[in-house]
């Protein structure tokens, strides 16, 4: 009987052993994946921002062309540039304008 | 055991030290290496002309740029790491790619242990290309915003610009000046990490205030209207020889300026060329002059309005009047006996205008005279406006009551000069200008500018009675060369003597001006043309009623005004 008691108290205690050496190693591995999770979000988050970076670096490019385009947009547009391509075409100003009553003169005429 | 508990002790002393004891000072030092604050400049609002004509047909609203931010180059050296051997190479490429004077370059390129010189700023494209093809040591290039005018010249005198003031861009003049808080938006800011390459971590640990863009500014001034003004205005200066001019296009209904173009004129991307800085001055609000025979609307408005005159009233002219030793006569020196008021603004006649003040009474007269407010700033949002002058209205002389009647002894501005005829063809309301239409914040919200009526200075009756006078005038007085077919056209000529400043009296030199509206009944514009010191021209129906009446066709055609 004795022998019995120590022997089931033997193994209830490496059966509390073991257990415990299997929680111990869930809790080091837990760790380990999540140092690791850890190390791969912050990886993806900075290797993301490069990807903004590089992004806004690009918008900034094409905001400045943008604007050097509308500027000389603007110039082409300009009254005095126009003025020299009328010259150039050798158009001339309006003369009198004639605005068309309800009886059509012009028509008329 | 004891020497691991000696060195366990040691190890956690020196953590204590370190972590604790020393805890600011690496702090400190790691936030050197990894924290950064760097300031977030706004961009500075844009001023926007308009295209009445485009609105008009399409509805659409369409809008050309008088001041945006460009980016340029500037070139600089950084002596220090320019190789002895390359100096020479360095020196010749620059001073033939810049311009730039070899002394100068040779000076900066032989700075000893210096780490930063500019050479120049504002670099086009094609010698930015050409120095970066160089590719020398110590020879750099940065990127660098700068206000841009790109019309130039055209309403250089509006925009003003932005100069360097302390190291600080501030606005000068005109709208940049009047409107610099608007336009320079505010500050922002930055505290954040930085990588080892130096470049912001967009992530935690971050402070940022976001720049605040300026306001954009839509101008009530439609640049084909003020290209229109400048071209006939540097034609007549130049066919006359003139000194100076102005001409301003005005709304009269609600005081928005059209066009205000003055000569001689500045481009604002070369401000720092210009020598003379008066030419950064606004003629038209900020220079003053005796308005001459333009002024008698005014007189005889007092007159009607008080009912002290009508248009057919008649006096006799004898040609002069003597007052106390002075003697006023008409400008051609001639007499017309019997004459009506309607007579006296068609030939102009000084001795008719002394007759209506007269009539009218020193106190009464005074008093219209204030009610057009030539002597306080209309108030018009530009930069620098001055006011004109009517303390002689107030000396209880009557020479100086009879010449002001016709426009000497006093000095007006343009500006003030335009609005007073506004109110007339307002029927009797005086309005203020303005210039900037709209107000556009970063959000997208619109700020519209309302007109305002600053008072009622005669009737509408008194008005519609003049203007018919007013149409008189051009159609068979001294404004004949106004006429425009088709429309009623009210308007006034006037040649003013210049007063001696030095020696007091007047000069030969004159100034000429017409002032008008059309369509007289319905106006939409009022047109002031004045030119300073014509030479080879007698009257300004000579000189710049033809002006005026190119203009009023100009624009009758532009925003589609058909005949009455």
């Amino acid at each position: 009987m004795t022998a019995c008691y120590i022997k089931s108290k033997k193994f209830n205690k490496s059966r509390h052993d073991r257990g415990l050496a299997a929680l111990s190693l869930c809790i080091v591995l837990a760790m380990a994946g999540l140092s690791v999770l850890y190390v791969l979000q912050t990886n993806g988050l900075v290797g993301c921002n490069y990807q903004i970076r590089k992004q806004e670096q690009r918008i900034s490019q094409l905001e400045l062309e943008s604007q050097q385009l509308e500027i000389e947009i603007a110039q082409w547009q300009s009254p005095v540039n126009l003025e020299k391509l009328v010259n150039s075409l050798s158009m001339i100003e309006a003369g009198k304008v004639i605005y068309l009553g309800e009886d059509k003169e012009v028509a008329r005429r | 055991m004891i020497v691991i508990l000696f060195l366990g002790s040691g190890v956690l002393a020196r953590l204590f030290s370190l972590q604790i004891l020393d805890h600011d000072y690496y702090n400190a030092l790691a936030q050197d290496q990894h924290q950064f604050l760097a300031t977030l400049f706004p961009k500075r609002g844009k001023i926007f002309m308009q295209d009445l004509s485009s609105r008009q047909r399409d509805g659409e609203e369409h809008h050309s740029p008088l001041a945006v931010n460009k980016e340029f180059q500037q070139v600089y050296l950084v002596p220090k790491d320019v190789p002895g051997e390359n100096k020479e190479v360095l020196v010749d490429s620059l001073v033939k790619i810049l311009d730039l004077d070899e002394q100068v370059i040779r000076e900066r390129v032989n700075k000893p242990n210096d780490p930063y010189e500019p050479l120049k700023h504002k670099v086009d494209k094609e010698e930015a290309q050409k120095i970066e093809e160089l590719d020398l040591e110590g020879l750099g290039l940065i990127s660098e915003t700068w206000r841009y005018y790109p019309y130039q010249t055209l309403a250089s005198h509006l925009s003003g610009f932005v100069g360097i003031i302390e190291e600080k861009k501030i606005g000068q003049y005109g709208l940049e000046g009047y409107y610099q808080d608007e336009l320079r938006g505010q500050l922002g800011f930055l505290s954040g990490e930085k990588d080892i390459a130096g470049y912001w971590i967009p992530s935690a640990n971050q402070e940022i205030e976001l720049a605040q863009d300026g306001v954009n500014l839509i101008l009530t001034i439609d640049e084909n209207i003020q290209f229109k003004a400048e071209k006939e205005l540097k034609q007549v200066i130049d066919r006359w020889q003139a000194e100076s001019g102005t001409i301003i296009v005005m709304e009269p209904a609600t005081g928005a300026i059209r066009a205000m173009a003055s000569w001689p004129v500045f481009d604002p991307n070369e401000y720092s060329q210009v020598e003379d800085i008066n030419f950064f001055l606004n003629p038209a609000i900020q220079e003053v002059y005796e308005p001459g025979s333009v002024f008698k609307p005014i007189t005889m408005a007092a007159g009607l309005d008080s009912g002290r005159v009508t248009p057919s009233t008649t006096y006799n002219d004898t040609g002069q009047i003597r007052i106390k030793g002075s003697t006023i006569t008409n400008v051609d020196g001639k007499s017309y006996n019997q004459q009506t008021m309607t007579q006296v603004l068609e030939k102009s006649l000084n001795t008719g205008a002394v007759f209506v003040q007269r009539a009218v009474g020193k106190d009464l007269f005074q008093d219209y005279i204030e009610r057009f407010n030539l002597h306080k700033p209309t108030g018009i949002d530009l930069l620098g406006e001055v006011k004109g002058n009517i303390s002689n209205l107030y000396t209880g002389r009557d020479i100086n009551l009879a010449t002001i009647s016709f426009g000497q002894g006093i000095t007006v501005t343009p500006l003030g000069l335009v609005a007073a005829i506004g109110a007339i063809a307002n029927n009797g309301n005086l309005v203020k200008p303005f210039v900037v239409e709209r107000f556009v914040y970063p959000d997208d919200r619109e700020v519209v500018t309302q007109s305002e009526i600053v008072s009622q200075v005669i009737s509408s009756d008194t008005a519609e009675t003049l203007t018919k006078m007013l149409v008189s005038v051009v159609e068979n007085g001294y404004g004949k060369s106004a006429q425009v077919a088709g429309y009623d056209v009210a308007g006034k000529t006037g040649t003013a003597q210049m007063a001696d400043l030095e020696k007091g009296g007047y000069t030969e030199d004159t100034i000429h001006s017409f002032v008008g509206y059309a369509p007289a009944f319905n106006p939409k514009f009022v047109i002031l043309v004045k030119l300073d010191k014509p030479q080879g021209i007698r009257f300004a129906s000579d000189s710049v009623s033809p002006v005026f009446r190119r203009i009023t066709e100009y624009l009758l055609n532009y925003l589609e005004i058909a005949p009455e």
